[in-house]
């Protein structure tokens, strides 16, 4: 069953190179991509542009966005009884000890570097989606 | 220091014992004076009273003696003149011989009584003349039978009421001196009397002076003393103590002076030196201050490298792949070799920022203090270097390790860049064995010196100093991958916990590099030693 993944992420480069991940693993999931942490709340929420938004199954969250910055977006999720339940896994460049640390303190589902091999990349996002997909029993969506 | 104006400088040259010395050497001349004058005055008094009692008291019964012996013997002669009996002649025999002896009394009587004696002498002529002109010549005609003349008889009788006048004069002139002697008498026990009242009265003056000026002179200044000895302890530092009375005293104040203004300028060194610290103190939180500004700095430096230099490397490597993906027909073998360079450039910068971000984050990240068993660091870093062991098939001879003080994460690090070195710079010519023991550092008490040995390719001497440098590397990449920032890190590690790294130039097979660490616990005795020993056979035994 195809799942709503929501990726957070400022940087076309890392978005294109992420779609190209899920196309190349063949992966039937819906991608929705929103820039900055604002319009990932927006979407979260259903505010403004993103009123008719998707309840997301998985959220790949970068940790340095403008205006909101993915600490701050994790915090929000995380301390929303409703939008806690949804896995987020942090997916960023950063391989700083205090970065993962932080976010697993910020209750993050996972913490992934993004491999500066193209190879091991897509491995890691076939892995992510293979993993929350297939090995993990997701909570029931509530969607509407 | 402002001394004050000394009140009594005049007893200054006294002491306290002077004092007392003084007081009673005062009383005992008093007391020598005092007698002396008495006994000058008793002894006026008695010759006084001497005088009258033995001296004219006397003379004034002998002359009365000796004018009732004249009489009789007038009385004796005329009863003679007119009887011719001889019996009335005895009288004037007897008067004549008592006369000499009464007359000598008398004079030594008088003695001293010179107009007195005058008179006695007159007197004494005037019998004598009684005596040669009437008496005798009359006793003489009488014992010749001759009659005496009525005219001699009437002559001799003016001549004997002369004497007795004579007589009366006298016995007024003995009045008179007796008088005068009575008067002096009481005038000496007069001036006797008024002498004690003095003496009494100079005495108790002598005495009230006496412990006015000990008041003054010793016992004030003792208070004075006192006062501002207690005003000093109450916290008036800066009160100078005054320096008066005896000698004494003043040395006492002037040695609690000294020890006063000693106290001050201790007290005011202090403050100084409290000021210097504050100030010192001041300098080391700005300079502290820095420091943190400084490391944050360079904290947010690092993480910027690790971020944000590391997302266009991951971009440069990621697209040239993904064009080597997509175009992979219309790439021939040379421009996939430019995408291999790109690609191999691009993730070497990336584990070379890495290696620099670890290696400037020694001792900032990770400070850590604590007892570490130096095996389980050792232990840890095997378990990260598995796959190389398995690989090599390397030998990994051991004795248990001591506890060190110091940081995990860092030993860690260090046992896993010496022992990975070790793994790969093994000779192809032999099974790569690694040994590593200690000992306490002969060198440096406290400290335990470690050894990291291998049969490798080992290291020239003349590069023993060369390997620590950063990013020194004595071989191609082609030959040994790597980014020439291990040995650097062993070192900065090493020294960051205060100890030596070193490679041991005299070994000639492969390379043995020695480092110290601070000892986390006293170092064990021999015989610990030689148990640790046997433990460390059966455990290379079981490794091997």
């Amino acid at each position: 069953m195809p799942i709503d993944v929501l990726l957070v992420e400022d940087d076309p480069a890392d978005e294109l190179i992420t779609r190209e991940a899920f196309e190349h693993n063949k992966i039937g999931n819906t991608l929705h991509v929103v820039r900055d942490g604002e319009e990932a709340l927006d979407f979260l929420y259903r505010r403004g542009a993103h009123a008719g938004a998707v309840r997301p199954d998985l959220i790949l969250l970068d940790l340095n966005l403008p205006k909101y910055d993915g600490r701050e977006v994790l915090q929000q999720i995380k301390g929303d009884d409703d939008l806690a339940a949804i896995p987020v896994v942090v997916l960023t460049t950063s391989s700083a000890e205090e970065d993962i640390m932080r976010s697993y303190r910020l209750h993050a589902n996972a913490y992934v570097t993004k491999p500066v091999d193209l190879d091991q990349f897509m491995a890691a996002i076939r892995q992510i989606d293979e993993f929350f997909l297939t090995v993990v029993k997701l909570p029931k969506s509530e969607k509407s | 220091m402002k001394r004050s104006v000394d009140t009594y400088v005049s007893s200054g040259r006294l002491g306290v014992r002077g004092w007392f010395y003084s007081v009673i050497a005062t009383m005992v001349v008093l007391v020598i004076g005092f007698s002396v004058i008495g006994v000058i005055v008793f002894a006026r008094a008695s010759q006084a009273s001497n005088n009258l009692i033995s001296s004219l008291g006397p003379a004034r019964t002998a002359l009365v003696d000796m004018q009732s012996a004249m009489v009789n013997e007038e009385t004796g002669i005329r009863g003679y003149l007119l009887t011719h009996d001889t019996d009335f002649l005895r009288p004037y025999y007897e008067g004549e011989q008592g006369l000499q002896r009464d007359l000598a009394n008398l004079k030594s009587q008088l003695n001293g009584h010179v107009r007195a004696l005058a008179e006695v002498q007159g007197l004494e002529q005037q019998i004598r003349t009684w005596k040669t002109d009437y008496a005798a010549p009359f006793i003489q005609a009488a014992q010749n039978g001759k009659s005496v003349g009525l005219g001699d008889l009437e002559a001799s009788n003016t001549a004997f009421e002369q004497l007795r006048g004579r007589f009366l004069a006298v016995e007024s002139e003995l009045d008179a001196e007796r008088g005068q002697a009575m008067q002096k008498l009481s005038h000496i026990n007069t001036e006797r009397n008024w002498t004690f009242v003095s003496m009494l009265g100079v005495f108790l003056l002598t005495v009230c002076i006496i412990v006015l000026l000990v008041h003054l002179m010793v016992l004030k200044p003792l208070r004075r003393l006192r006062q501002e000895a207690r005003k000093v302890t109450e916290g008036a530092f800066d009160t100078p103590l005054t320096q008066s009375g005896p000698q004494d005293i003043r040395a006492l104040s002037s040695g609690l002076d000294a020890m006063r203004a000693k106290l001050v300028q201790s007290l005011a060194n202090t403050e100084l030196q409290h000021a210097e610290l504050l100030k010192q103190k001041q300098t080391l939180d700005l300079q502290a201050e820095e420091l943190r500004r400084s490391n944050e700095e360079l904290e947010q430096f690092a993480y910027v490298a690790s971020h944000d230099l590391q997302e266009p490397l991951r971009k440069v490597a990621s697209f040239c792949q993904l064009i080597e993906k997509r175009y992979e027909d219309a790439l021939d073998d040379r421009g996939r070799q430019y995408i291999h360079y790109a690609v191999d450039g691009a993730k070497r910068m990336q584990v070379l920022i890495n290696d620099l971000l670890t290696f400037s984050r020694v001792g900032r990240t990770n400070d850590r203090r604590e007892r570490v068993e130096l095996q389980a660091c050792l232990d840890s870093a095997l378990d990260r270097l598995e796959y190389a062991v398995q690989e090599s098939g390397a030998r990994i001879v051991q004795r248990p390790l001591p506890a060190v003080t110091g940081d995990p994460t860092l030993l860690s690090m260090l046992w896993q860049n010496l022992v990975g070195n070790a793994l790969k710079f093994r000779s192809p010519e032999r099974e790569p064995e690694v040994s590593i023991s200690w000992s306490p550092d002969p060198d440096q008490p406290g400290f335990v010196r470690v050894s990291v040995a291998d049969n490798g390719i080992g290291i020239a001497p003349a590069f023993a100093e060369k390997v620590f440098v950063i990013f020194q590397r004595l071989h191609s990449r082609e030959a040994y991958s790597g980014t020439g920032i291990g040995l650097a890190l062993c070192k900065k590690i090493v020294e960051h916990h205060g100890g030596r790294i070193w490679l041991d130039q005299e070994r000639e097979v492969g390379t043995r590099f020695i480092f110290t660490l601070p000892a986390a616990a006293p170092l064990p005795d021999a015989r610990q030693d030689a148990d640790d020993d046997a433990r460390a056979r059966a455990l290379e035994g079981s490794t091997s």
